[in-house]
């Protein structure tokens, strides 16, 4: 049991835990950086502290303030939301150390997870498919070609010491296989003085599809179905929507099944996403598993009508898990990810303070934000200053809401993302849902460079 | 539309010494620019260096570590803030001359609240973990 719970985030996420815990009747405690003295989070928490300066290494990041700030205010929980501790084992241990009770999976599950390769062996054991791959480096270019036989082609050749490319081929004939085998090993030889080279089945344009999950800690896990994220630049998710274009009924079951059986073969606690890859044959492959609440989970609570963070405070306040076949699937959400950044100049960072804000209204229009007329958004944090996330019945229904809202959406002072989610829109491939992952980079960059900011 | 009134407004309630307005971003004095004459009677806040809990002993039948009129040498040490049942020893930096304790006794300090009232001070107190 717990009273009073200590949010250990800032920004829209730590706004968005503080609600839910009204919501519920909990107390909640905002933490707080000197930058962040005048942010909502700290003005609408039942208490706030300051915890130290603006880097967030001696405040956000820092266990011993935050833990300090938890022991004078009386708190017995903590809330990690995402980014900061979320997903440090060491701070969810310290926390339990301390007699709070932490709100997200066991740290071990942390753990677990955070490994890659542990991940990808626990994955595998509960039957869920990765993308196939050598054990380890490949010995030589006949292994190299007996693999990519068992595979399938195409398939990815990687230095193991790689980046930038370099020791990077993709094959698509299997004639070729040794010869790019040998020429990925001198390259890598050459920029990383380590010949070492993998190999994995490639997936050709894959989408970003990921499963909403909500385990109860005693092996009971329940899905949320879908999110598409398969619109982001550089791995940064820009827009995210559910249901998928890409997937139905059928292949959403299927992936939910799979996804509930693994998280409940680890009886993991609290709200998870895994998050895959999926090609064009509907085949899809696990690529990693995040342990907490994420950015873009409002699009998931438009279209199950669920709220999944006051669900993570029942968890650990061990209520039940609502059962599989009360979650219900109903309209589509999109969100836009607003960050203050140039897109016309590289998406670069754009702090300063919001003369004009605006917010957007009306049927279908959420949107989740700390900021407000007159705020000055500090230079020492992600730039994310608000989520837009627009419900239609229908994908149609919602793409016509997006465009209204993101066009009444006002913002002077500093400069967002808002006109290039208004051009990503405007393109014929999201639209008609067609795009994978480096699609915003393959075909956006250009339009961000002349899309300067009216 | 006007803008909402988001001064700072603390809200804990043990913390009566809270200033209304936002504080100084780092916590040296800095409200004396360098290059203006420091009049000997001007006062400056030490502030807290880290969140906890503070302390003017060692243990609550020692004496406490300094006093109202004190003069303090660097390096002594002026207090103590707990966190995560640690016990941080503050220090002073330099040469001054206590005023004011303003941090009571065994209740809450943040990060940037004023701890001690000072006279010729030019550095802020710095926090050594025991």
């Amino acid at each position: 049991m717990f009273t009073k719970v200590l949010v250990a985030n800032r920004g829209e996420i730590a706004l968005r835990v503080i609600r839910a815990c009204r919501d519920i009747g909990l107390k909640s405690v905002a933490v707080f950086s000197t930058a962040d003295r005048d942010s909502l989070h700290v003005r609408f928490a039942d208490e706030s502290v300051c915890i130290g300066p603006p880097p967030g290494s001696q405040s956000y990041l820092s266990p011993k303030a935050i833990i300090a700030a938890a022991e004078i205010t009386g708190a017995d929980a903590v809330h990690p939301g995402y980014g900061f501790l979320a997903e440090n084992a060491d701070f969810a241990q310290i926390c339990l150390a301390h007699e709070l009770v932490w709100i997200g999976p066991n740290p071990k599950d942390i753990d677990l997870m955070g490994n890659k390769s542990e991940a990808k062996r626990t994955m595998i054991k509960a039957g869920c498919p990765v993308i196939p791959g050598s054990d380890g480096p490949v010995a030589n270019a006949a292994e190299a070609r007996k693999l990519a036989e068992e595979f399938g082609l195409p398939v990815m050749i990687k230095a193991v010491a790689g980046g930038g490319g370099r020791g990077m081929r993709l094959v698509q004939d299997i004639a070729n296989v040794e010869t790019a085998f040998e020429m990925a090993s001198a390259e890598a030889e050459a920029a990383f003085s380590n010949g070492d080279l993998y190999l994995e089945k490639a997936i050709i344009e894959p989408r970003h599809i990921e499963i909403q999950l909500m385990g109860d800690g005693k092996g009971g896990c329940v899905h949320f179905g879908e999110r598409d994220c398969s619109m982001q630049r550089r791995h940064q998710k820009l827009i995210e929507e559910s249901p998928s274009p890409a997937v139905n009924a059928k292949l959403r079951e299927e992936m939910g099944r799979t996804a509930t059986q693994a998280a409940a073969s680890i009886s993991y606690s609290g709200a998870g996403t895994m998050e895959f890859l999926l090609d064009k044959s509907g085949h899809f492959y696990f690529m990693e598993m995040n342990t907490r609440i994420q950015v873009e989970h409002p699009v998931t609570e438009m279209v199950t009508g669920s709220d999944l963070v006051k669900m993570q405070l029942e968890v650990a306040l061990g209520h039940e898990l609502p059962k599989q076949k009360d979650i219900l699937f109903r309209g589509h959400a999109i969100e836009c990810r607003v960050n203050a950044e140039d897109a016309s100049r590289g998406f670069l960072p754009s702090p300063g303070t919001v003369t004009t804000w605006n917010l957007p209204g009306g049927p279908g229009v959420r949107v989740d934000t700390h900021v407000y007329h007159g705020y000055a958004i500090p230079p020492f944090y992600d730039s994310l200053i608000a989520k837009l996330i627009v419900y239609g019945a229908n994908r149609e229904e919602a793409l016509a809401r997006c465009r209204r809202a993101l066009s009444e959406f006002i913002v002077e002072g500093v400069h967002t993302t808002i006109p290039f989610h208004l051009q990503m829109l405007d393109t014929e491939a999201f639209q008609t849902g067609n795009v994978h992952t480096k699609w915003v980079e393959q075909h956006m960059e250009q339009q961000a460079k002349a899309g300067a900011v009216a | 539309m006007s803008a909402p009134q988001l001064q700072a407004m603390p809200q804990l309630g043990y913390a009566p010494q809270m200033p209304a307005v936002p504080q100084m971003q780092q916590a040296a004095p800095a409200t004396v620019p360098e290059s203006r004459p420091t009049p000997p009677t001007n006062t400056v806040e030490i502030k807290a260096p880290m969140v906890g809990t503070f302390y003017r002993a060692p243990s609550p039948d020692a004496e406490s570590y300094v006093r109202v009129g004190d003069v303090i040498e660097p390096g002594r040490v002026l207090c103590i803030i707990e966190a995560m049942k640690l016990m941080n020893e503050i220090e002073a930096e330099i040469k001054g001359r206590i005023v004011d304790i303003v941090a009571e006794n065994a209740l809450p300090v943040e990060f940037g609240q004023v701890m001690f009232q000072w006279t010729n001070v030019h550095k802020s107190s710095r926090c050594q973990s025991r």
